[in-house]
C-alpha cells in the first residue's frame, strides 16, 4: 500500500539525506505489517503519527546538527536528557535580553516600526477573514449543501437580487418536480431598517426580514430560545416575532436570559422576542452586521416588506437561499433554474427580460462562492489590492529599516563576533545567538502589531456610514489572524535578522581585530545592500506621499467646485410612509401638512418635500427613460436620465441657477399639464440650439428603488433650463438631470427639509425638525434629520478615507526613511572619523569636511526621488483612471512631496553630520 | 568522563542493538524499543540519536540496498563498536549499582 503523500513527503524533506531512504524504507515495512493487522485507516493514521512526532528531532538534527545532545523529546516523556540544549537556548534569550537592553533606541525603533508594519498587513487580513475565509456561522455540513440563488439585472449583472413572486415561482417548481427536484428547499430574505423604541431611546436596526425556514435551511440553531415555527409564519398572516442578534441582547438588553417572551416596539408594532442568535451571525451580504431576524408576510408588511412588494415580479429586493437534494449537484440545480427562468420568460415576457430587451437568467452559487458573488470580485478585489500593496509597502520599508538598523550593528559588533570566533565559537551558534535577537524583537512587534490591527478593526467596523445608516461590518480578529500574524513575525525576523547576523559572523578575523586598535576598515561601497534599503524607502514613500497630496489635491478642487447647490442653513431627512396606511393623495396631504406645520415656524424661512436630494448618495438612483421625437438615439442605447421631483419654491430654496424659462410652480398640480425642468446638460444634449424651453419629450420607462409609478404616455413640456452642476453626484456635473413637480409624480417616500432664516444654522434646523416632525404610523425612517451639507458630503468620505490612507503611508514611510538616512549618515561618520581626523589635520575646514558626510546621505535620498518619481508616474495615470476627476501629475502634489522629502532627508544627514564639527582632530588621532 | 553517560533513549537504542545482533535496523530496532517500553517511539527520533551515537563512535553501520532488479528494500543495520560496548556497560553497571536494594513500588502498569 501506499504512504499518505503529505506526511510522507514532509519526512522525506526533514530526513538527512543519507538516512531518507533507509527510514523511508522501515516505515514502509511496517506500514504493510499493520495494514494487514489493522487494517488500512489505522496503518495510514500511525503513519501520520509517525511522520507527526519525527519532524522535530528530526529538524533539530538538521538545524543543530548531533552535538546539540540528546532530544529531550526522543523517549516520549524522557527526563533524564533534558539536554545541553535548552540552556543554550536560554542563555541566548538571556543575553539577547541583555544586549537589547542596552540599545533601548533600537528597541524601540524595531518594535514601533515593525508593529505598525505588521498592523497593517494584519488588518487586511483581518478584512480578507471576514469576508472570504470565516466560515459562515450554522452548521457546517448543512451549509455544504446550501446555495444560493440570483437573477440577473439590468445590465445583464448575473448576481441581483430577486422578487419575492419568482421566489414563489421557485418554490413550486421544487414542489411539483418532488424527488426529482435537485433543490429540497429555498428560503428568501430582504434587508431592512426599522426603529427600535425602548425606554425613551430610538435605535436603528439593521434587519433581515425571512420566510420561516430561514434559520433551518442555513444550518443556523439559536442558543437561547428558537427560530421562526412554521405555524407563525403564514404568508399574510404571520405573527410579529422577532430573533435577536447576540450583540444586541448582550449590549442594549444586558444579555438578560427573560428577554425570551418580551416584546420590543420596531417601527410602532409590538415584536415579541422568540430568540437569540448565535453569536457571531452575521448578514449573508459581505458580513453586515445584523441585529435582527423579523418574519416575511406580517399583515401589512414590515419595512418595505409590503403586500405590494411582496405580489410584484418586477421589484427585485430578495435573496434566496436553498438547501441541495441528496446527490445532486449545483450544475442539475443551475439546469433545473434554467427551466424555470425560460418558462417565467414566456409567461412574463417584459418583467423577464433586463433593459436591454435580453432574457434574464436565474444563477446559483454555493454558499462559499456566494460570500463574494463573482459580479462584486472586480471591485472588491480592486481595493483589497490596493490596500494590500500599501500594507505591504509599509511592511516592507519596515523590514528594510530594521534589517539596515542591524547590518549597522552588525558592523560595530564585527569585533565581539570576530574575538568569539578566534576564542572558539562556531558560526553557527553565532548566527543562532543573533537570530535569537531578531526573534525575540520580531515576536514582540507582532504582539504590538496585532494589538495594532485589533484597535484598526474595531475602528474599522465602527466607520460611520454616510446618511446615518447602520452599516457595519464585522471585522473582530480570531485564530486565523492571530496564526497569520505570527507567520508574518516569524517571517520578518528572518528577512530582517539573517543578512545581518550572516554579515556579522563572517568577519575575517584579521580585518576586525585590526579595526580594534582604531585603524580604519574599508569605506562600505555605494551599492551596499543598506544604501539599497534606503533608496528603496525613500522612493516608496516618495510614491505615497505623492499619492496622498494627488488626492488631498482632488478633494480641494472637487469641493472647491460649484456644486450648484447652496446647502447652507438646510437641514434634511427621509419620511417614507407605509403605502397601505398612506395610499395615494392621503401620503400628498401629510406631507402638505408637515410643509404647512414648519413653514409656519417662525425660524423657518422656507419648508419642502422632494423625491430625492441633489448630491446626495441618492441622488442618481431615480432615472427616466427619456424619448424624444426626431433625435436618433445610438442603436441599443438607452439613456436612463436621474431625476427628482419637488415641491414649488425648492429649486430656490438650493439656490439652483435658472437660465431660461421659469422653475416648478404651484400651478403644476395633478390635472394640470405635465411639466419639466432640466439642466442645460439635458437641454443642450437634445436641442444644441439652445430651443429647449417650449419642447416636450415622453417618459417611456422609468427606474428607482421605491418608484413605482405608473410610466405616462403622454408628453412633457420643458419650461425652464437651469446651469449644470453635481446634481447627481458622482456622475459629474455633465450629467443629464431633470425635475418633476411632485404634484403631478405621486410619491409616498419623500426627503423633508427646512432652510433656516439668517442666523439658524443647519443643526438648529435639525433639531427643530426632530421636534416638530411627527411619526407616522408604520413609517420608515433611513435618514434622521441631517445638515443638507453632510447629506452632499458623502461623495467625499471614500476620498477623504483614501487620501488619509495614503497620507499615514506616507508619514510613517517618511519617518523610516529620516531613520534610515539619519543611520547610514550616523554609521559613515563613525567610520570615517580618522579619515575626517586627518582632513582636518592636513589643513581641510571642518565645513568641508562635513560636508563630504552630508553628500553621502543627499546622493542616496536624491537616488530613492527618482526611483520614486518614475514609480509614481504610471501609479498616479492609473489612480486618475479609476478616480474621475483626479488630475494626475498634479505639480502641487508632486512639488510638494519632493520639497517635504528632500528637506527632511537634509535634516537626517545633518544631525549626524554635525557630530564632526566636534571632532578634535588631535584626540581622534591619538587614541591609536 | 562526560562522555560516558548515555542518555536514556541513547541507552535503549544501544540495548535494542545488542538484543536484536544481526537483525537490528530501523524498523526493528523502533518496534523493539516500542513493545518493551510501551512507549511510542518516532522515526524521526531514532535515526536523529543512531546519527548522533554514530557520531561519538559508539556505532558502526551497514548500508544494504537491494540490486537492481532484485526484491527488498534498503537497510541501515546497526552494530556496537568497542567503545559503544564499553560505554554501554558503564551505563548498565551505574544503573545496577544506582538500583541496589531497590525495588519499584509504584504502579508498575505503565511499563507493562
Amino acid at each position: 500500500m501506499k504512504p499518505p503523500l503529505l506526511p510522507r513527503l514532509a519526512l522525506a524533506l526533514a530526513l538527512p539525506r543519507r538516512d531518507r531512504r533507509f527510514a523511508l524504507a522501515d516505515l514502509q515495512d511496517e506500514l504493510e505489517g499493520r495494514s494487514e493487522r489493522d487494517g488500512e485507516a489505522l496503518a495510514r493514521r500511525w503513519y501520520r503519527q509517525q511522520a507527526a512526532q519525527s519532524l522535530l528531532p528530526l529538524l533539530r538534527l538538521k538545524l543543530l546538527g548531533t552535538r546539540a545532545g540528546p532530544d529531550p523529546s526522543a523517549s516520549g516523556g524522557g527526563r533524564f536528557d533534558v539536554g545541553e540544549k535548552m540552556p543554550d537556548f536560554l542563555s541566548d534569550v538571556r543575553y539577547a535580553f541583555r544586549t537589547l537592553a542596552q540599545q533601548p533606541l533600537v528597541v524601540v525603533t524595531t518594535l514601533l516600526s515593525l508593529g505598525i508594519g505588521i498592523a497593517a498587513v494584519t488588518s487586511i487580513f483581518t478584512i480578507a477573514n471576514a469576508f472570504l475565509l470565516r466560515p459562515t456561522t450554522g452548521d457546517p455540513e448543512v451549509l455544504e449543501r446550501v446555495v444560493a440563488v440570483y437573477t440577473s439585472q439590468e445590465g445583464g449583472a448575473a448576481n441581483g437580487a430577486n422578487s419575492f413572486p419568482d421566489f414563489q415561482s421557485m418554490r413550486d417548481q421544487v414542489a411539483s418536480l418532488g424527488d426529482d427536484s435537485a433543490l429540497t428547499d429555498l428560503t428568501t430574505f430582504r434587508m431592512g431598517v426599522v426603529r427600535l423604541e425602548e425606554d425613551e431611546q430610538i435605535d436603528t436596526l439593521m434587519v433581515e426580514i425571512t420566510t420561516g425556514n430561514y434559520f433551518e435551511v442555513l444550518g443556523i440553531r439559536p442558543p437561547l430560545g428558537r427560530g421562526f415555527l412554521p405555524e407563525e409564519t403564514q404568508m399574510g398572516s404571520a405573527e410579529p416575532v422577532a430573533v435577536i442578534a447576540y450583540h444586541l441582547w448582550r449590549d442594549r438588553f444586558g444579555a438578560d436570559p427573560t428577554m425570551l417572551g418580551e416584546t420590543i416596539q420596531l417601527d410602532g408594532v409590538d415584536f415579541t422576542v422568540v430568540g437569540v442568535a448565535p453569536e457571531g451571525l452575521t448578514g449573508r451580504l459581505l458580513s453586515l452586521k445584523i441585529d435582527a431576524w423579523l418574519p416575511l408576510g406580517i399583515p401589512g408588511g414590515t419595512y418595505h416588506a409590503t403586500p405590494t412588494e411582496l405580489a410584484d415580479r418586477d421589484d427585485r429586493e430578495y435573496s434566496i437561499f436553498g438547501a441541495l437534494a441528496d446527490g445532486a449537484t449545483i450544475e442539475q440545480a443551475s439546469a433545473q433554474m434554467d427551466a424555470l427562468a425560460e418558462s417565467l420568460h414566456a409567461e412574463y415576457n417584459d418583467i423577464w427580460e433586463d433593459d436591454l430587451g435580453r432574457q434574464r437568467r436565474i444563477t446559483v452559487l454555493s454558499e462559499r462562492d456566494s460570500r463574494v458573488p463573482p459580479d462584486a470580485r472586480p471591485g472588491l478585489y480592486g481595493a483589497a489590492g490596493l490596500m494590500l500593496i500599501i500594507a505591504g509597502s509599509i511592511l516592507f520599508i519596515a523590514c528594510a529599516n530594521v534589517a539596515g538598523m542591524f547590518l549597522a550593528r552588525a558592523s560595530r559588533r564585527g569585533r565581539e563576533m570576530a574575538v568569539r570566533l578566534s576564542l572558539g565559537a562556531s558560526r553557527r551558534r553565532l548566527v543562532r545567538m543573533l537570530l535569537t535577537e531578531s526573534l525575540m524583537l520580531g515576536l514582540a512587534s507582532g504582539a504590538l502589531g496585532v494589538a495594532l490591527a485589533h484597535q484598526a478593526a474595531k475602528w474599522m467596523g465602527s466607520i460611520p456610514f454616510p446618511l446615518g445608516i447602520a452599516l457595519s461590518f464585522d471585522f473582530s480578529l480570531d485564530y486565523r489572524v492571530m496564526l497569520f500574524a505570527l507567520f508574518i513575525s516569524v517571517a520578518t525576523s528572518v528577512i530582517f535578522g539573517l543578512a545581518p547576523a550572516l554579515q556579522a559572523s563572517k568577519p575575517s578575523l584579521v580585518n576586525a581585530l585590526k579595526t580594534l586598535t582604531g585603524a580604519t576598515g574599508r569605506r562600505p561601497g555605494r551599492f551596499s545592500l543598506r544604501n539599497l534599503l534606503v533608496v528603496g524607502q525613500v522612493a516608496v514613500s516618495m510614491v505615497f506621499l505623492v499619492s496622498a497630496g494627488l488626492v488631498l489635491r482632488t478633494i480641494q478642487i472637487e469641493s472647491a467646485a460649484d456644486t450648484g447647490i447652496n446647502p447652507e442653513r438646510i437641514a434634511s431627512m427621509t419620511k417614507w410612509l407605509d403605502e397601505e396606511e398612506y395610499p395615494g393623495p392621503a401620503a400628498a396631504d401629510y406631507f402638505d401638512q408637515i410643509q404647512a406645520r414648519l413653514t409656519a415656524l417662525p425660524e423657518v424661512e422656507a419648508a419642502h418635500s422632494s423625491l430625492t436630494a441633489e448630491l446626495s448618495l441618492l441622488s442618481s438612483v431615480f432615472r427616466l427613460q427619456v424619448e424624444v421625437d426626431g433625435f436618433a438615439q445610438p442603436d441599443g442605447e438607452r439613456t436612463m436620465v436621474p431625476h427628482n421631483a419637488v415641491t414649488p419654491g425648492y429649486m430656490e430654496m438650493l439656490e439652483i441657477e435658472l437660465l431660461r424659462g421659469r422653475t416648478i410652480r404651484q400651478t403644476d398640480t395633478e390635472g394640470a399639464r405635465r411639466v419639466a425642468v432640466v439642466n442645460e446638460a439635458f437641454a443642450e444634449r437634445y436641442w444644441p440650439d439652445g430651443t429647449a424651453v417650449g419642447q416636450e419629450f415622453r417618459v417611456v420607462a422609468r427606474r428607482g428603488a421605491r418608484n413605482r409609478m405608473d410610466v405616462q404616455p403622454e408628453s412633457i413640456e420643458i419650461v425652464g433650463v437651469v446651469a449644470n452642476g453635481q446634481y447627481a453626484g458622482f456622475e459629474g456635473e455633465l450629467t443629464p438631470f431633470v425635475w418633476l413637480p411632485i404634484a403631478q409624480d405621486y410619491t409616498p417616500y419623500r426627503f423633508l427639509h427646512v432652510k433656516g432664516r439668517d442666523g439658524y444654522g443647519a443643526e438648529v434646523m435639525a433639531s427643530l425638525m426632530r421636534r416638530e416632525v411627527p411619526v407616522a404610523r408604520r413609517e420608515v425612517s433611513l435618514i434622521q434629520p441631517t445638515s443638507y451639507q453632510e447629506l452632499a458630503g458623502f461623495q467625499f468620505v471614500i476620498f477623504g478615507a483614501m487620501s488619509k490612507a495614503f497620507g499615514y503611508a506616507g508619514v510613517f514611510a517618511l519617518l523610516l526613511a529620516a531613520i534610515g538616512i539619519y543611520g547610514i549618515v550616523s554609521f559613515s561618520v563613525s567610520q570615517r572619523r580618522h579619515e575626517m581626523a586627518v582632513r582636518q589635520a592636513v589643513g581641510a575646514n571642518p565645513d568641508q569636511v562635513r560636508n563630504l558626510v552630508l553628500r553621502d546621505g543627499m546622493i542616496l535620498a536624491i537616488s530613492g526621488l527618482v526611483i520614486g518619481l518614475v514609480l509614481t508616474v504610471p501609479l498616479s495615470i492609473l489612480l486618475a483612471s479609476e478616480i474621475p476627476d483626479l488630475h494626475a501629475l498634479d505639480p502641487f502634489a508632486l512639488g510638494g512631496s519632493l520639497a517635504v522629502l528632500i528637506t527632511t532627508a537634509l535634516i537626517a544627514s545633518l544631525i549626524p553630520s554635525r557630530r564632526l564639527l566636534r571632532i578634535d582632530p588631535m584626540d581622534t588621532l591619538r587614541q591609536e | 568522563m562526560p562522555g560516558k553517560f548515555l542518555a536514556e533513549f541513547e541507552l535503549y537504542v544501544m540495548m535494542a542493538i545488542a538484543r536484536l545482533g544481526d537483525d537490528s535496523y530501523g524498523a526493528t530496532v523502533r518496534r523493539e524499543i516500542e513493545e518493551r517500553t510501551g512507549r511510542p517511539v518516532s522515526i524521526g527520533a531514532l535515526y536523529a540519536t543512531l546519527a548522533r551515537l554514530g557520531d561519538k563512535g559508539y556505532l558502526e553501520f551497514d548500508e544494504v540496498d537491494p540490486k537492481p532488479g532484485e526484491r527488498g528494500r534498503s537497510r541501515k543495520y546497526s552494530r556496537l563498536t568497542p567503545e559503544g560496548q564499553e560505554a554501554m556497560d558503564h551505563s548498565m553497571i551505574m544503573l545496577r549499582r544506582m538500583m541496589e536494594g531497590l525495588e519499584p513500588l509504584g504502579s508498575t502498569e505503565r511499563v507493562r
